[in-house]
C-alpha cells in the first residue's frame, strides 16, 4: 500500500459525497452528482465502474445488501470510516489551496 | 433481403473509436451490431432503431454481474465480450439527450485509466513476442528453416505492433491528440504472415531420407539418391567411421557439388539451402582402398 498522497478527482469527490448521508446505488450516485454540480459532473458507466472497484479495494467504500421488498434488487455502495476521512482531508486539502490562492492574490470568490 | 452480415473490419486497439463511428454509422443504416469480435462484426437488420455504441476494455472483472449493472442502469444493453477483454454496450439513440450521455469515460482520468490497462498487457504481451523471438533467432541459426524465418518476422512483427502500440497509446495521452491511425489492415497482413508460417512450419517436417549402410568397399562410388519436394534449409548428418578415408559428396544431377568433405572419422553436420529436386550423396575411396570397410549413417532432414 503506497502512502503517496494522490488528489482524488471531481468523479471520486463526487461519489463520496453522494454517499456520504446514504447508502446508494451506482444510479443513484450518478443523478445526485448532476444534482450537486448543478448539472456539471455526469459519471459514465465505465468511469463510475472503475472509480467503485478502485474505492472497494481501497476500502473507501463496502457494498451493503440492498433494501428488501423494493422491486429492483441493485447493489448499494455505503462510505466507510475510510472513506469519510479521505473525503473531509480532500475537503480541508482543498480549502488550504483556497486560502493560498487567495492569501496570495487577494481575489476571493 | 438479407437480414444477416458479417463484416471482416479489424481495428487495431489504439483506433477503437473509430471502430465505434463505424457501428455507430452502421446503425444509422440499419444494421445492428448482434456480435462483436476481434477480427469481424455480426450485423442484424433493423431499420426500426438507432443505437450508440460503446467499448470498454477491462480484463479485471471479478464480479459480472456488478460490472454489467453498473452499464444497464444508465441504459446501456451489454451485447457481448471478446476473449481478450473488449466489452460491447449499446444504448437507444434519442437526438434530444446531450452527447455525454452516450459516453462511458467522462473524465480523462479513468479514460487514461482504461488506457493504461490495454498497455499494460499489450506491453507485456509485445516482450513475450520479443523474447520467442530472441528464442527463435537461436533455432534460425542453428537450424534454419523458411517456416522458421517467417516464423521469427512474424513474432518481431506482432512484438513491434504491440510495444509500438503501447507507445501510440501513451503518446496520445500525453497530447491529447485524436488518433488517427490505421492499424487493422496490417494487423491483417500480420495475422496472415503468421499463419503462413505456421502452415508452412507444419510442411517442414519432410524428412527426405535416412540411410544406413554397414558394408564393405567396393570399387564403384557407392550413390544414394535423395528426392527433395520442397525448398528450404535442410540439415544434412554424415556419420562415417572407415578403414581407410572415405570421400562423401552432396550435390545434383548437373554435377554440381553442395558440400563434400573426407577422412576415416567423420562426423558433419551442414545445413544447405536446397531447391525442390533430386540429389546424390556419393561416396567413395581412393584408388588405394581395395579392401575398405566401414559404417555410414547418412540424414538429410
Amino acid at each position: 500500500m503506497s502512502d503517496k498522497y494522490e488528489p482524488l478527482t471531481e468523479s471520486y469527490v463526487y461519489i463520496l459525497l453522494c454517499l456520504y448521508r446514504q447508502p446508494s446505488h451506482g444510479y443513484g450516485i450518478m443523478q445526485k452528482a448532476l444534482e450537486l454540480s448543478a448539472g456539471n459532473v455526469k459519471i459514465g458507466s465505465g468511469t463510475m465502474y472503475g472509480a467503485i472497484s478502485n474505492m472497494l479495494k481501497k476500502g473507501w467504500v463496502s457494498e451493503c445488501p440492498a433494501e428488501t421488498g423494493g422491486f429492483e434488487r441493485k447493489r448499494q455502495y455505503e462510505l466507510t470510516d475510510l472513506g469519510r476521512k479521505t473525503l473531509l482531508d480532500e475537503g480541508a486539502r482543498l480549502r488550504h489551496l483556497c486560502a493560498a490562492i487567495e492569501g496570495q492574490t487577494g481575489v476571493a470568490e | 433481403m438479407k437480414n444477416h452480415k458479417t463484416t471482416r473490419r479489424m481495428y487495431a486497439a489504439w483506433n477503437f473509436d473509430r471502430e465505434i463511428a463505424d457501428l455507430n454509422s452502421e446503425s444509422e443504416k440499419g444494421w445492428q451490431l448482434s456480435e462483436g469480435r476481434s477480427f469481424s462484426s455480426k450485423f442484424i437488420r433493423d431499420n426500426s432503431i438507432v443505437y450508440r455504441y460503446a467499448i470498454d476494455y477491462n480484463t479485471d472483472i471479478p464480479d459480472q454481474i456488478r460490472y454489467r449493472e453498473m452499464f444497464a442502469e444508465q441504459g446501456w444493453q451489454y451485447i457481448n465480450s471478446t476473449f481478450n477483454g473488449w466489452h460491447y454496450f449499446r444504448k437507444v439513440y434519442d437526438p434530444a439527450l446531450p452527447q455525454d450521455e452516450y459516453t462511458i469515460y467522462t473524465d480523462s482520468a479513468s479514460y487514461k485509466e482504461m488506457q493504461k490497462r490495454w498497455i499494460r498487457i499489450a506491453s507485456i504481451l509485445g516482450s513475450i513476442m520479443a523474447l520467442l523471438a530472441a528464442l527463435n533467432l537461436f533455432h534460425v541459426i542453428y537450424a534454419p528453416s523458411i517456416a522458421q524465418f517467417a516464423l521469427l518476422g512474424a513474432l518481431l512483427a506482432m512484438a513491434v505492433t504491440l510495444l509500438a502500440g503501447a507507445q501510440i497509446i501513451k503518446k496520445a495521452n500525453q497530447n491529447g491528440a485524436p488518433r488517427k491511425r490505421s492499424g487493422g489492415s496490417f494487423l491483417f497482413i500480420l495475422l496472415v504472415l503468421f499463419a503462413v508460417s505456421v502452415t508452412f512450419a507444419s510442411f517442414k517436417q519432410y524428412v527426405s531420407t535416412h540411410t544406413q549402410y554397414e558394408a564393405q568397399q567396393l570399387g564403384l562410388p557407392w550413390v544414394i539418391e535423395v528426392d527433395v519436394k520442397l525448398p528450404d534449409f535442410y540439415r544434412f548428418e554424415a556419420e562415417v567411421s572407415a578403414t581407410s578415408p572415405a570421400y562423401v559428396s552432396i550435390g545434383d544431377y548437373y554435377g554440381k557439388t553442395y558440400y563434400e568433405f573426407s577422412g576415416t572419422e567423420i562426423d558433419e553436420d551442414v545445413s544447405l539451402f536446397l531447391m525442390p529436386g533430386k540429389y546424390v550423396i556419393t561416396t567413395h575411396f581412393g584408388s588405394s582402398a581395395e579392401d575398405a570397410v566401414g559404417t555410414f549413417v547418412y540424414t538429410l532432414s
